[in-house]
């Protein structure tokens, strides 16, 4: 895959995350009034399959701290007693850490195609549910087993939120899996600003964008065509084709 | 099979599956509670640490949710609420500047002769001489049953 920068600074990895990070928090914060419809899930597992390493612990961290920061402080969702936000939030937290660990294993099945897409869309359906047996273990073990309500009385109260859950991730896998998939393939539109005057009459300079899956000899000005350049070579038969450094396939 | 195909039948799937979903997950709720068509006479008390109130009337807000907020309009309780979509129900946050939570871990939770209600409280139905209460206390309570 080329680099999408210069000096060898690959900012592939760092910017998927980070759109992970801001789609997860978005999403949760504007479904909070739709019961487990979260796009956290998606972002976690996939942060897992296609970036790994510390990433896999990074971006669900970043999403759960950012958006409970901004759901407590500024009150926008049901408002809980510390003992309780503590309790379930270490099972909430480790919940969607165990579904990035989860989407590390699926990495090979993470592909561009339409067989990728419905297993990791099969394997996240499998997610949620193990994450909802979790998460509502937390609620037991600190709110209804101190009472001496048995674990059935929780999971059974469970099973329509669960199976909410299971909706929002058979919409949400396939849109964004498809996105960040794409993304981490091809890579993101990057900005090439023209340096110096079209040598050709009409063009004017500015900004022009490109995609990394576009090939730098298709984005020759206008005048006398050239042999496409070998691979792995710069392409720079004209003043005003902003070089293109290739980077790894 | 060709890709296009694959994608087309994947498609297809998720929409028959989120719609069973959807179809499931309404199935499971409780149902909405339609208003009175008659007066009904009912009686609330709100009870939190240190105060009470005593509510009576005849009315056709015939929800343990609705028939709160009749109490609070008619005697200036600040109710705060949290309002669910999917799936549909409300939750009471704090009355009179009680709030869920605090005080060693109250929640506001509501009984109906004196049956404990673990349904969202709009989807409580009052009937003619029911006696609701709302109570500032420990959750779960122990008669909350399995």
């Amino acid at each position: 895959m080329r680099a999408s920068v210069a000096r060898g600074l690959d900012l592939r990895k760092p910017s998927l995350a980070m759109l992970m990070v801001i789609v997860g928090v978005v999403g949760r914060l504007l479904l909070l009034n739709y019961a487990n419809f979260e796009t956290v899930l998606v972002s976690t597992f996939f942060a897992g399959a296609l970036l790994g390493g510390v990433y896999t612990i990074v971006v669900p961290v970043a999403i759960m701290g950012i958006s409970d920061s901004l759901i407590y402080t500024f009150q926008l969702g049901n408002q809980y007693g510390l003992v309780a936000i503590a309790g379930i939030a270490f099972f909430t937290w480790s919940g969607f850490l165990m579904i990035a660990v989860l989407g590390r294993f699926s990495r090979p099945r993470a592909v561009l195609a339409t067989k990728g897409i419905a297993a990791v869309t099969g394997i996240g359906l499998l997610g949620t549910l193990l994450f909802d047996l979790w998460t509502a273990f937390g609620m037991w073990l600190f709110i209804a087993s101190p009472t001496g309500h048995g674990l059935d009385y929780v999971y059974v109260r469970q099973i329509p939120f669960t199976v909410y859950h299971l909706l929002s991730s058979l919409i949400f896998i396939p849109i964004f899996g498809t996105l960040f998939i794409h993304l981490d393939k091809v890579g993101f539109p990057r900005i090439v600003l023209r340096e110096a005057p079209s040598a050709s009459p009409g063009k004017a300079s500015g900004l022009h964008f490109a995609s990394d899956s576009v090939d730098p000899a298709s984005r020759r000005e206008d005048g006398p065509r050239s042999k496409p350049p070998a691979k792995g070579s710069q392409a720079a038969s004209t003043p005003d084709v902003t070089p293109v450094i290739p980077g790894p396939a | 099979m060709k890709e296009p195909l694959q994608a087309l039948a994947f498609a297809v799937a998720v929409v028959v599956s989120a719609s069973g979903l959807w179809v499931l997950g309404g199935a499971l709720e409780e149902p909405r509670v339609s208003p009175s068509a008659t007066g009904l006479n009912l009686h609330l008390r709100v009870e939190a640490l240190d105060w009470h109130l005593e509510y009576d009337a005849e009315t056709t807000n015939n929800t343990a949710f609705s028939f709160l907020l009749e109490a609070s309009d008619v005697h200036g309780l600040e109710v705060t609420f949290s309002r669910w979509e999917v799936p549909s129900g409300v939750k009471v946050d704090s009355i009179n500047g009680f709030g869920d939570g605090d005080h060693g871990g109250r929640w506001w939770q509501y009984w109906v002769n004196g049956e404990y209600g673990d349904v969202s409280a709009d989807k409580r139905e009052l009937h003619d001489g029911d006696v609701l209460v709302w109570s500032y206390a420990a959750y779960p309570p122990p008669e909350a049953g399995p």
